[in-house]
């Protein structure tokens, strides 16, 4: 089956808060970011949007599943208008080229330990515009907490209701986060922090979203799972960039 | 003055009169009380009366009026009493008294000339003439007659008069009828308490009275009661118990005295009781009311009691008293009402006081149980001891707890023991974290949850000391507390995890050695008695029966022990397992192992045991030589599992060596890497650091005594891989890693980082070969053993074909025979060779099980069968019987078939579990993990050089090395491509991995390190991890295994306050910067009342 290339709705356009400085200001730093380049990326891709791996400290396997993120950006480029790049990108937390990159994605199975300059870097990148989305690949809840607490001490996780834009934006889930992969029993949950009403982080949890991202044969998950792991990816990506 | 005495004396007339009669009156009849009241009462009356009127007025008068009459009066009644003077004395009198006035204007010569005249005539007259004292005469003289006549009967009759006079004089009291007979009776009028005794006491004036009647009167009913004269001369009498009111009188010679009245008054009774007990709201019992009249209380420590009584009459004041102290209770007529809180044991009465002041005499004491709230109890069930922490460090505790009434709060206590504290350190504070999910309403209840040390960063050899601490709920005393023991866990370092193991296994190999010398034993004990009962079987005798059982009694032990060893490994493989102690590959074959233990448990072992003690009981002979012999087939067969199982355990002792060995160089690896990178952005504490150095080295220790260990005993068993292990060992000294180590703690004492960086990657780079010689090793052990099976596998299926086609021959040849033939003694001999031959295959089978797990147990049972049916053939054959030994002949051809089969079975499986090229699925994932974690290693090393972190020299050195490394990587996976194209068809093309990474070498040698070769390297890693991932089939962790996701239907979570997502402020912050823009008043009032309802909008949309 063929999927339509919806374009960003104007309903989706009238959903913004009118916040008139903050947006063009976000716009204006996204396009300054998009437009910058790193030394990595090619000429070709320098204008266009992709997603930092954030290459953490700890023992963890931040680098889990490395064709997730190739595939989502292949399904943004078949199915929106978003000019994305073919690669991810990976940078560390206390790296200066954080800034460069306005969706950030970790996941692992392991421990995560941010040092200190970690820690104020990311909390400076999301404070100023930056979007981190997480997903525990099972295992790493507990470490993502205690990073997180590091990075925001007095913030705390809330729990998304099902009307909320990001699970509506793009492709609709009326029930919430789907759940791609079974580790643990129990509904999905998607978790997030907010900075004066702007969600910063993405949490999905109990879902394992990015594991639909991946090759098919990584999982041996069928088309429907992927398809939807990627429908809800590309919700996030939206939403952030929008928000 | 006349009249006065006149009066004074018919006063005293009628005095003497009235006095003299009621004398009389009194003494002639018998009077009682109230009219000799009366007669009191009427003489005083008229005495009174009669002295004011006679007496008290002329005297009155006289006092008074000293001019009563006046001289007019007087000088007429001179007048009239002297003729010659008559009115002139009058006239002089009044023309004197208006001498001054003299209204007439007679002359004075007139005046004083007329009492001239009236002085002469009165000349030698007295006026005491005038005065008439005749009445005063007269009454005097009948006053004196009066006095004398009662004078004359005074003297007359004395005793009469004055008993008389004492009656009157006494009028109220009781006298006799009779003048001499008087009567005192105590108590007389009385009032007392019903249920009392009335002892009435009566003294009588005629001491010759003895005797006299007491007349009781109550409520229709009287009776008369005879008393006698007591010693103390009185009458006495008690009536007993009195519960009505009466009246008694007293009769004595004919008089009675009046009836005395006896007022009877009761006690107040408490007629109903009734109490409430209220008991502390936080105990969550419910009110409840004793049953009526029931006064006992049993409450808990704080309940209110509301007490209710209810008297037999209207009542004053009630009070409650306990044992120190009193309470006073309101009362309303009859009925009591108070209110008090149990705070003890006590006792408590209920004191009624009714309106004539009676109280209980005799309370009631009820009884006060206070029931304390019990101190709460918990226990932790699981674990139940002190443990050593499981890799993922996550300990499932499991407690229960107990209170009477609930729990106000429960929490884990822990505390963290590090190594290096000192013994004197054992008391410490511990940290508490409520367990808010535990269920504190409950008053018995288990709860489980998980404890994960990670947090506490424990380090090997720390231990986490915890334990539960619970409060009850009692808000009286307050919460009263209890606390499990305290159970610690430990981290065990990776040497005594793999010390314990080793210990375990040996004493398990020990076991097995005992086991099988004791079975060698049986089966000597079991030949020499199957003997001597088959030779002389009338010999079975008491003696020969106790062997028996002894012998059974021993078989039934080393059963039993076997079932404990085949337990002991079940625990040691977990433990393997758990901790991930051993490869896969080892893990499989101590699972073989157990299995193999369990077909020693075999049934027809304990069939046998059981047809001997039957047999034993049948106390036949032949019964018992069948069933020793049975018993002795299955000991001998148990012997040789036994064995098998020892030289099993002696090979993957080695095995397990290795595989430690391997463990062992990764983790110091691993942990030397995170040092280095925690060094290398100054995280972490260099305390902390230090310990994590040490911890390093003394993992390097151990691998240097491993090596050691597996250098010396390898030599001769492991021809191919001793080489590799030899210059594992060799290295592992040369390079004296465990100093080096050392010495890297010192460098970060002394905050040296340059040089412990440069160390660390050295010792690194040394571990990661030495791990590479390891896993040659062990590829080529598992290489070699493979050949072997495979080798052993087929020789045997090649053999047991050939002797399967003898014995089909053999069988139709038997079935030509008819019955008793001849021929069959030639058959027989036939048969024999080939139960010879297929014992040899069985002897060979098992030397060769010996070696290696490759042959499944029941295999070797069918052949033991088989061989038996052999044997069995042969005998028919022998003895001629042709049919019999047909059946056998069938029966063992069935079963060496049934042989070759599984045999197919097993190779088949055992080609499965290898590439096509002979490589087997584990070896391959191990070349791929080991190859990852070389690229790995040059990534890192690669970003290194790029940052520039050494000096020139040292920068091109390093890049030669890595250039070298990453050639080795490109080679081992272009061989691995080679050697496994089954598996890595299923990856994609292993070549053009191969090729970039050739590139990446080029780039190495040519000093040349960029930002592309150092993506294209993260490329190869992520392609390598990405491939161990997709072909891994299997996981330790089953938490990481990946499953579709099912549906679990889930309500919305309850739509963002506005606080939650800091609205509020965002929208502050917006607000106030509008008004920083300088907008006019209206336009700021528009504003306002815009962001009002945003935030409004905001609650109510939940963004």
């Amino acid at each position: 089956m063929k999927l339509k290339r919806p374009s960003i709705s104007k309903s989706s356009q009238k959903l913004r808060r009118d916040r008139p400085g903050v947006n063009t200001a976000l716009k204006l730093l996204v396009v300054l970011l998009m437009s910058c380049g790193t030394l990595t990326e090619t000429r070709a891709e320098s204008n266009r949007l992709t997603l930092a791996r954030l290459h953490y400290s700890g023992g963890g396997d931040w680098y889990n599943d490395p064709s997730s993120i190739p595939n989502l950006l292949a399904f943004l480029h078949q199915q929106t208008n978003i000019a994305v790049a073919d690669q991810e990108a990976r940078v560390a937390p206390s790296d200066a080229k954080l800034f460069s990159y306005p969706i950030l994605f970790m996941t692992g199975h392991g421990r995560i330990r941010f040092s200190d300059k970690d820690a104020e870097n990311l909390r400076s990148h999301l404070l100023h515009g930056g979007f981190l989305y997480a997903d525990d690949d099972y295992g790493m809840d507990s470490s993502f907490r205690e990073a997180m607490k590091q990075v925001f001490p007095d913030k705390e996780w809330v729990e998304l209701p099902f009307s909320h834009l990001i699970y509506s934006v793009l492709y609709p889930f009326p029930d919430g986060l789907p759940k791609i992969h079974e580790h643990d029993p129990g509904p999905p949950q998607g978790l997030a922090l907010f900075e004066q009403g702007r969600m910063v982080v993405f949490y999905s949890l109990n879902t394992n979203i990015t594991d639909g991202w991946a090759d098919a044969q990584v999982h041996g998950d069928d088309e429907e799972v992927r398809l939807s792991a990627l429908k809800m990816g590309a919700n996030i990506v939206v939403y952030a960039l929008i928000q | 003055m006349v009249q006065l005495g006149v009066g004074l004396c018919r006063w005293l007339a009628l005095m003497i009169s009235i006095i003299t009669v009621f004398l009389l009156y009194a003494g002639s009849f018998y009077l009682t009380p109230a009219v000799r009241i009366s007669l009191v009462g009427v003489f005083s009356l008229t005495a009174f009366i009669s002295l004011f009127c006679w007496v008290l007025v002329p005297l009155y008068r006289l006092l008074a009026q000293p001019n009563s009459p006046d001289l007019n009066t007087i000088a007429k009644k001179v007048g009239r009493h002297f003729n010659q003077v008559d009115d002139r004395l009058a006239n002089a009198l009044q023309l004197y008294q208006k001498r001054t006035a003299n209204p007439e204007n007679y002359s004075l010569s007139l005046i004083e000339a007329s009492l001239q005249d009236v002085g002469e005539r009165l000349q030698r007259r007295s006026f005491r003439d005038c005065i008439d004292f005749v009445p005063i005469r007269r009454l005097g003289r009948r006053v004196a007659v009066v006095a004398a006549l009662a004078g004359f009967l005074l003297l007359l009759f004395p005793s009469f008069f004055s008993a008389a006079a004492q009656r009157l004089s006494h009028p109220q009291r009781d006298f006799s009828p009779f003048a001499d007979l008087f009567w005192q009776v105590f108590p007389g009028d009385c009032t007392i308490i019903k249920g009392q005794d009335l002892p009435i006491r009566i003294w009588l004036s005629k001491p010759e009275i003895d005797s006299i009647e007491l007349l009781e009167a109550r409520s229709f009913k009287s009776r008369t009661i005879p008393l006698q004269r007591a010693v103390d001369d009185t009458f006495r009498y008690t009536f007993l118990g009195i519960e009505d009111t009466l009246s008694y009188a007293i009769r004595a010679a004919d008089a009675q005295s009046r009836a005395y009245a006896v007022r009877v008054l009761a006690y107040p009774v408490l007629r109903r009781l009734q109490i409430k007990i209220a008991p502390p709201a936080y105990s969550g019992l419910a009110p409840s009311l004793l049953p009526e009249n029931i006064g006992d209380i049993t409450a808990l420590r704080g309940s209110r009691i509301s007490l209710s009584a209810s008297a037999d009459k209207p009542l004053q004041a009630a009070e409650i008293r306990f044992d120190d102290t009193r309470q006073s209770a309101a009362t309303n007529g009859k009925t009591v009402q108070t209110v008090f809180t149990v705070e003890k044991d006590d006792r408590y009465s209920l004191i009624l006081t009714d309106v004539d002041s009676l109280q209980t005499p005799d309370p009631i004491v009820y009884q006060i149980n206070c029931l304390p709230d019990h101190v709460p109890l918990v226990q932790i069930e699981q674990p139940d001891r002190d443990i050593e922490l499981p890799e993922d460090q996550r300990i499932a505790v499991i407690f229960q707890a107990q209170d009477d009434y609930g729990f106000s709060r429960i929490s884990l206590a822990t505390r963290v023991r590090r190594a290096d504290d000192s013994e004197d350190d054992e008391d410490g504070p511990f940290d508490f974290r409520d367990l808010s999910h535990a269920p504190l309403d409950e008053r018995e209840f288990r709860y489980q949850f998980v404890l994960d040390a990670q947090p506490f960063e424990l380090f090997p050899k720390d231990r986490l000391l915890y334990y539960i601490q619970v409060w009850d709920n009692d808000r009286i005393s307050g919460p009263k507390s209890a606390r499990s023991a305290i159970f610690q866990a430990r981290f065990p370092s990776l040497y005594e995890l793999y010390r314990d193991v080793a210990d375990e296994h040996d004493d398990l190999a020990g076991q097995m050695v005992e086991l099988s010398s004791r079975a060698e034993d049986l089966q000597q004990k079991m030949d020499e008695l199957t003997w001597e009962l088959y030779r002389q079987p009338e010999n079975l005798d008491w003696q020969k029966r106790q062997q028996v059982e002894e012998l059974l009694a021993d078989q039934e032990q080393l059963y039993r022990d076997l079932e404990q060893s085949a337990q002991d490994l079940q625990t040691l493989q977990d433990q393997l397992q758990s901790n991930q102690l051993v490869s896969e590959e080892t893990l499989q074959k101590y699972q073989a192992l157990g299995e193999l233990m369990q077909e020693l448990l075999s049934a027809e072992l304990k069939e046998a045991m059981k047809e001997l003690s039957e047999a034993m009981r049948s106390f036949d002979p032949q019964k018992m030589v069948a069933a020793l012999k049975e018993m002795r087939n299955n000991e001998q067969e148990l012997q040789e599992n036994l064995d098998r199982l020892i030289a099993l355990m002696e090979n993957l002792r080695l095995q397990k060596a290795l595989d430690q060995g391997m463990t062992l160089a990764k983790a110091a690896q691993t942990q030397q890497e995170a040092i280095e990178s925690s060094v290398a952005d100054h995280a972490g504490q260099m305390s902390a650091l230090q310990r994590e150095q040490a911890m390093v080295a003394d993992i390097s220790q151990q691998l240097q005594d491993v090596l050691q260990e597996l250098d010396r005993n390898t030599e001769e068993t492991w021809n191919d891989a001793h080489a590799d292990i030899h210059a594992a060992a060799e290295q592992m000294r040369g390079e004296r890693l465990p100093e080096k180590f050392q010495q890297m703690k010192e460098l970060l004492a002394n905050q040296q980082t340059g040089p412990f960086q440069q160390q660390s990657q050295q010792a690194r780079q040394t571990l990661a070969q030495i791990g590479e010689k390891l896993s040659a090793a062990k590829q080529k052990t598992s290489a070699q053993q493979q050949q072997v099976n495979m080798q052993a596998m087929q020789m045997l299926a090649s053999d047991l074909l050939r002797l399967s086609h003898r014995q089909e021959d053999l069988l139709q040849k038997t079935q030509q025979l008819t019955s008793s033939d001849p021929r069959a003694t030639e058959l027989a001999s036939e048969q024999n060779d080939l139960s010879a031959a297929l014992g040899r295959l069985r002897q060979r089978a098992q030397d060769a099980a010996k070696l290696q797990l490759a042959l499944h147990p029941g295999s070797m049972r069918e052949m033991g069968t088989a061989f038996q049916n052999m044997q069995t053939a042969r005998q028919f054959l022998t003895e001629r019987q042709t049919q019999s030994a047909n059946g056998k002949q069938a029966a063992a051809l069935a079963g060496l078939n049934h042989l070759l089969f599984d045999l197919q079975q097993q190779m088949d499986q055992m080609m499965q579990n290898r590439g096509a090229g002979g490589m087997s699925f584990e070896q391959f994932m191990q070349q791929m993990q080991q190859a990852a974690q070389m690229q790995q290693g040059i990534n890192q090393e690669s970003l290194a050089l790029a940052q520039g972190l050494q000096q020139a020299l040292a920068q091109r050195q390093a890049m030669s090395r890595l250039a070298e490394s990453q050639g080795r990587v490109r080679k081992s996976m272009q061989k691995l491509s080679q050697e496994s194209t089954e598996l890595t068809g299923a990856l994609g093309d292993l070549d053009q991995l191969a090729e970039e990474m050739g590139q990446v070498e080029n780039d190495l040698r040519q000093n040349r390190i960029t930002p592309e070769m150092l993506e294209k390297q993260n490329r190869i890693l992520s392609r390598m991890l990405d491939a161990q991932k997709s072909l891994q089939r299997e996981d330790f962790s089953r938490q990481r295994q990946a499953e579709s996701g099912k549906y679990y239907p889930k309500a919305s979570p309850p739509a963002l306050r506005s606080e939650q997502i800091d609205q509020v402020h965002a929208l502050q912050q917006d607000l106030l910067r509008a008004k920083a823009e300088g907008y006019s008043k209206e336009v700021l009032d528009l504003i306002h009342a815009y962001f009002k309802l945003l935030m409004q909008r905001a609650d109510e949309e939940g963004r």
